[in-house]
């Protein structure tokens, strides 16, 4: 069983006690170092664990982790527009956080994670989902019946489309391994946020990753315009055949925040250097903006 | 042991004759062995292509009444249907700029191919003054590897009648490469051929190589020979088919440089065919080789000047052009006029269908493209500049999804999907012309 550490959060207080979140220590830890992702030493999982494990118990989507060229540049960036109190990786190399909560949080907390991009593509590299009762090793061999390995040490699940769903244990959130990086801003953030609404993939084929996503997400499944929600406990993972010709990738992540000025932020955005793009009528309740890195983020009003 | 044999050739080889420096199509040759296309220089960039066509169209014929994914092809649109995974419609644009002060029917017609693709409000000096047009923009992301930046072309001769006060330089081009500079287009299909396939520094050859009555790919044979022995049979078929292209382009306009027998014409320059649907389909192919050999990645046509009184027999509607477009507010009229935009969109349709044929690195020259057509009037009887009749067609490289109709708020501005597709096309402005942000397209 993976043990509960200490979780720092807010201007140095500690304020709740979370299990280590691999995706934040993955930077950071040892190699070697076991995070509840990886496979733990101990009796082989029954069949009946194995069997129990999909479709996932999952309390929703909790983070997003995004590759970037200059990993401060998108902090202070992310920072001036969600959260200005960014927390980081107590070790090298720098690896931020940004709550996407202002308010002192109850887990799950959703958070967008920076790691730099080296000499890959700019990208948002995997997303999150939170389960219950969560068996690694388990997950492991029922996956391993579906033709696929995890990918690292980090209980990352990479699709036919090589999209990577990592699954982590309740109840998630950041880990021991990090602490408060100060603020970037004295300045209230631009959105009021209140957590992760989705996560869009945009695939090779519609239909197999439907197929697929199934086996994990149970959630009531919608289609809109080109689109394929499937509900995973009030977040939504949004499916899109990726264009002709085009590379499938998760291509954006939607933040709820509380109701805003659109007119404002767009302001607001565009001294930030972000690039607010003016939906279809049809798509218009949410604002879309790309970010200086290239990433597109959605924010969607909520009134609760 | 794994050896890798391949013969390597340079993404930027020239095939050369006598008169001629011909750039070839991209070929698995010039891919280092053992490399995926997208990791290499050679993987295709985008192409852009404008087309501009005069008067608006009878936009309830033109818009359909659904947006999303699932809407019905028009009357107007129709001839694209089968390309429907890569269509775009894109509604509720306009052209603030193309309104001014001088509303007259004349100003207004000159200032619609003015500001279409530079969103900017066209001076009343005696020099014209505009801006850059976003071809030109996007000639500076994609073109400087290029033997031409870009290419400018048009259909119709000069006009020389383009409203008081305004330059006839808003009329007869809509590409500006600066604020004063209009590029001229070119309507004779054997300059444009010349320009692409010719030795531009070798006149004298290529002067002596048509006195002969040579085939240009004459001049080369000896190259071409040699080269095709070293490749590999899927290269030598590529290549084989892309000659033949330029053969029979090449074939075609020579042809139309010949009078019918017993015609007499006056002072015709020799090349331009004489009709209309032979001349743009021939302009058409010859973009689509320029594509194909990247020797320019950027092109722009007008299928016609505003107030053309161009009639178009193969259309079946024997009205001129720019009357039909003052259709009185009578159905019968707008009903006629929507044929005649639906024929234009044919046109259209054929690039497209040519683009969706011709292989382009791991897939063709429509999913590498992107193509937009429309007109910077809606309604041609009251020369109104929104909503505009736009369409996008093609992949632009991975980065478009096609199979929608995408409704914007009235009287957006034009300029802002420049912006967009200046975006996808690798150029990152953030701002165009009258741009106030960019559409998420």
């Amino acid at each position: 069983m993976t043990s509960r550490r200490e979780l720092i959060l807010g201007a140095g207080a500690a304020v709740a006690a979370w299990p280590l979140s691999a995706a934040m220590a993955q930077d950071a830890a040892a190699p070697g170092a076991a995070g509840p992702g990886a496979r733990p030493a101990g009796p082989p999982p029954t069949p009946e664990q194995i069997a129990a494990q999909l479709p996932l118990k999952t309390t929703g989507l909790e983070h997003v982790s995004i590759w970037v060229p200059d990993v401060a540049a998108a902090g202070d960036f992310y920072g001036k527009v969600f959260n200005p109190s960014l927390h980081k990786e107590k070790a090298p190399p720098l690896r931020l956080y940004v709550p996407l909560s202002l308010k002192e949080p109850k887990p799950p907390l959703s958070y967008i994670a920076i790691g730099a991009a080296n000499d890959r593509p700019v990208q948002i590299d995997h997303y999150c989902a939170l389960v219950e009762a969560y068996n690694p090793a388990a997950m492991a061999a029922r996956l391993k019946q579906e033709g696929v390995e995890s990918v690292g040490r980090f209980g990352m699940y990479p699709d036919g489309d090589k999209l990577q769903l990592q699954m982590l244990g309740l109840p998630g959130g950041l880990a021991a391994t990090t602490e408060p990086a100060g603020k970037v801003s004295d300045a209230a953030p631009i959105f009021e946020p209140v957590g992760l609404d989705n996560v869009i993939l945009q695939v090779s084929d519609l239909d197999r990753s439907v197929a697929w996503y199934r086996k994990f997400f149970s959630g009531p499944v919608t289609r809109s315009g080109e689109r394929v929600w499937i509900e995973v406990s009030g977040t939504r993972l949004g499916l899109e055949k990726a264009a002709a010709g085009g590379k499938p990738a998760i291509s954006s992540f939607c933040v709820k925040a509380r109701p805003f000025d659109r007119a404002a932020v767009t302001r607001k955005l565009q001294a930030l250097g972000g690039q607010v793009l003016t939906a279809a009528k049809a798509d218009g309740d949410v604002l879309r903006f790309r970010s200086p890195m290239g990433l597109v983020v959605d924010v969607k009003g909520v009134k609760s | 042991m794994n050896v890798i044999r391949k013969k390597h050739l340079s993404r930027r080889m020239l095939l050369r004759g006598a008169g001629v420096a011909m750039s070839l199509p991209l070929l698995d040759a010039m891919i280092p062995a053992a490399t995926a296309w997208a990791k290499t220089d050679a993987k295709p960039k985008p192409r852009f292509g404008a087309f501009y066509i005069p008067h608006g169209a009878t936009m309830a014929k033109w818009t359909p009444a659904k947006t999303g994914t699932d809407f019905e092809f028009t009357e107007i649109l129709k001839p694209l249907e089968p390309y429907r995974d890569r269509v775009n419609i894109i509604s509720g644009l306009g052209l603030p700029l193309a309104y001014g002060s001088d509303g007259s029917a004349g100003a207004n017609h000159t200032r619609s191919s003015a500001v279409f693709l530079t969103c900017a409000h066209p001076g009343t000096d005696a020099q014209a003054k505009l801006g850059i047009s976003m071809d030109q923009v996007a000639a500076q992301a994609l073109g400087q590897d290029t033997p031409l930046p870009s290419i400018e072309l048009t259909i119709e001769e000069s006009s020389l009648s383009c409203g008081e006060g305004l330059s006839c330089a808003y009329r007869n081009t809509v590409s500006w490469r600066g604020d004063v500079t209009p590029l001229p287009m070119e309507n004779n299909p054997s300059v444009v051929f010349e320009r692409l396939f010719g030795d531009g520094a070798t006149e004298a050859m290529r002067a002596a190589r048509r006195a002969e009555s040579r085939s240009l790919l004459d001049s080369a044979l000896a190259e071409i020979s040699v080269l095709k022995r070293d490749l590999p049979a899927t290269d030598q078929a590529r290549l084989s088919d892309y000659l033949d292209d330029v053969r029979e382009i090449e074939r075609r306009i020579q042809l139309a440089g010949q009078m019918p027998a017993g015609l007499k014409l006056p002072n015709a320059p020799v090349g331009i065919p004489n009709d209309f649907e032979t001349h743009v389909k021939l302009m058409l192919d010859l973009q689509a080789l320029a594509w194909q050999s990247q020797t320019t990645r950027v092109a722009t046509m007008m299928f016609a000047h505003e107030v053309s009184n161009a009639v178009y027999p193969n259309s079946g509607i024997r009205d001129p052009f720019h009357n039909l477009s003052h259709h009185s507010g009578v159905q019968a009229n707008k009903d006629k006029f929507a044929l005649l935009n639906r024929y234009h969109v044919s046109m259209l349709a054929y690039f497209i269908d040519r683009l969706k044929k011709t292989p382009d690195g791991e897939g063709t020259l429509l999913d590498n493209s992107l193509v937009l057509y429309g007109s910077g009037i809606s309604d041609g009887n009251e020369h109104n500049h929104d909503p505009l009749p736009v369409v996008l067609v093609g992949g632009a490289g991975g980065t478009l999804k096609g199979g929608r109709h995408l409704e914007f708020e009235r009287k957006t501005t034009m300029a802002n999907l420049h912006v967009a597709m200046l975006n996808k096309l690798g150029a990152p402005v953030t701002r165009f012309g009258d741009s106030t942000g960019v559409l998420d397209i």
